[in-house]
């Protein structure tokens, strides 16, 4: 393999690693870490406030309604 | 040159124009929170002066950004909803947004370090290294996050609770990096005028390279970033004093001696000139193919200029290795990538400068033309003869004063 080849080769590979690392941080940080925080909350409505039939509003006040 | 320039200009203001008419502020739910962090609590609609929600049990929670707008953190304020007790004491908090890059405070916002502020009291001075840890590499960060808690609570307590609070208080650590940085750049500064007069003081650069990577890379860990410009061109300034160093003493010598901070001062620069010293054979790359592929980096600012300023998040458009090396954090592609970047220097010496570094990019698009650079066989950068000064890095060993004045686009 001839160093010109080398070289376009080590480029190719680091560019892509340039774009995973792009990647990464516009969805794993965000995205994933958002469908984790949307996954709680819907947790939190099924196991809490949908259980003592109140709605979203409300349901934020249940405490004070108990 | 010109065109790229011309190109670059053109998508940053579009761009930048399109964001503010686009972008809206993520709004956080501050109430999801407040279950996460009082969940046996109910909490009033917020109201009142400073803004706060009370709760049943007597608590009053608040955004920090509400109560003291003013505190900034290196990048741009860091909003916290903290909830504080009637006797002054904080029960708990949890930092909402912030523009710092993640890469150096990750720890700042995991809850094993945000429980350090829990059961401080008001009456507390809040002062890093001393009642609160610090975290090494987020200095600025995390003195902004305890002033900004401490204040916007002694404010609720004052207000809401009536207790007698300082009005002042003393957080300091770090607060002379400024100085390491300017003493620094004066060194490398006199190196450089030097150098353009004798040869003979060419150690200088030697010594401000290994300066810089030793001051700006590991003590300080702040290297000059594209990130920096972004924030600049969104207009969100810093209060660090380091901040207002870096980026105007950079942009200073760009004007007068073009990318003079890539040659004298980065300390990835340093680490790639170092390794880049062992002695094992050079790969032979053909003029043609190396002009071709110096062009990616450009190509890669462009590409991430409107993803960051459309989205107006900066840490979107962050693929430097010097963050991820001196900051210790990134995921496993940063480190592949920066791991890469620094090995590829055994065989092409500045392997990341001349292909892929953004500060290289956009430095090389505003350095303006001096012919006087001509190159040589041991310039750092592998330049070929009378190269385009945006690949130069002013190492002042090729200067030649008598050089004709040419004129290249």
């Amino acid at each position: 393999m001839t160093d010109q080849n080398k070289s376009t080769l080590l480029l190719s590979g680091a560019s892509v690693l340039v774009l995973l690392v792009l990647s990464s941080n516009v969805f794993l940080d965000d995205y994933l870490a958002g469908l984790g925080e949307r996954a709680r909350r819907r947790m939190h409505y099924e196991n809490t406030i949908q259980k003592r039939g109140l709605d979203l509003h409300k349901g934020m006040y249940w405490k004070e309604k108990e | 040159m010109k065109k790229l320039r011309t190109i670059l200009a053109f998508v940053a203001i579009v761009s930048l124009a399109a964001g503010l008419f686009l972008r809206q502020d993520v709004r956080v739910d501050e109430r999801a929170v407040l279950v996460e962090l009082a969940p046996d609590a109910a909490f009033s609609e917020k109201a009142g002066s400073p803004p706060h929600y009370r709760s049943d049990r007597g608590a009053a929670a608040f955004n920090s950004h509400d109560v003291r707008p003013e505190t900034r953190g290196y990048a741009g304020p860091i909003k916290v909803l903290v909830v504080l007790g009637s006797d002054g004491r904080i029960k708990g908090l949890k930092i909402l947004s912030h523009r710092e890059t993640k890469n150096y405070v990750y720890y700042m916002e995991t809850p094993a370090y945000l429980g350090r502020f829990v059961g401080k009291s008001v009456y507390d001075r809040f002062e890093i290294d001393k009642d609160l840890d610090g975290i090494s590499k987020a200095t600025v960060s995390v003195e902004a996050l305890a002033r900004s808690v401490r204040d916007s609570s002694r404010a609720v307590a004052a207000n809401v609770y009536g207790l007698q609070t300082a009005s002042e208080g003393h957080v300091s650590a770090g607060s002379w990096s400024w100085l390491w940085y300017a003493l620094l750049v004066l060194f490398g500064g006199t190196g450089y005028v030097l150098t353009r007069q004798d040869r003979r003081y060419l150690t200088m650069r030697d010594i401000s390279l290994v300066a810089g990577m030793l001051i700006i890379g590991v003590y300080l860990a702040s290297p000059f970033s594209v990130l920096h410009l972004f924030n600049l061109a969104l207009g969100r300034p810093s209060s660090s004093l380091l901040w207002y160093v870096l980026v105007g003493s950079t942009l200073a010598s760009l004007l007068v001696a073009g990318r003079f901070y890539c040659g004298w001062l980065c300390p990835f620069g340093a680490l790639a000139e170092l390794v880049g010293r062992v002695p094992l054979r050079k790969w032979s790359l053909p003029v043609r193919h190396d002009d071709r592929w110096r062009k990616l980096k450009y190509i890669l600012l462009v590409l991430v200029t409107p993803v960051v300023f459309l989205s107006g998040r900066v840490d979107y458009g962050n693929y430097e290795v010097y963050i991820t090396l001196f900051a210790v954090h990134g995921n496993a592609f940063a480190w592949t990538l920066t791991g890469l970047m620094v090995i590829a220097n055994v065989r092409v010496p500045r392997f990341w400068c001349r292909y892929l570094c953004p500060v290289a990019a956009v430095t090389g698009i505003l350095t303006r033309q001096e012919p006087a650079y001509v190159s040589r066989h041991d310039c750092p950068m592998g330049n070929k003869p009378n190269p385009d000064t945006s690949e130069c890095i002013r190492c002042n060993r090729c200067l030649h004063r008598d050089a004709p004045a040419i004129s290249r686009s």
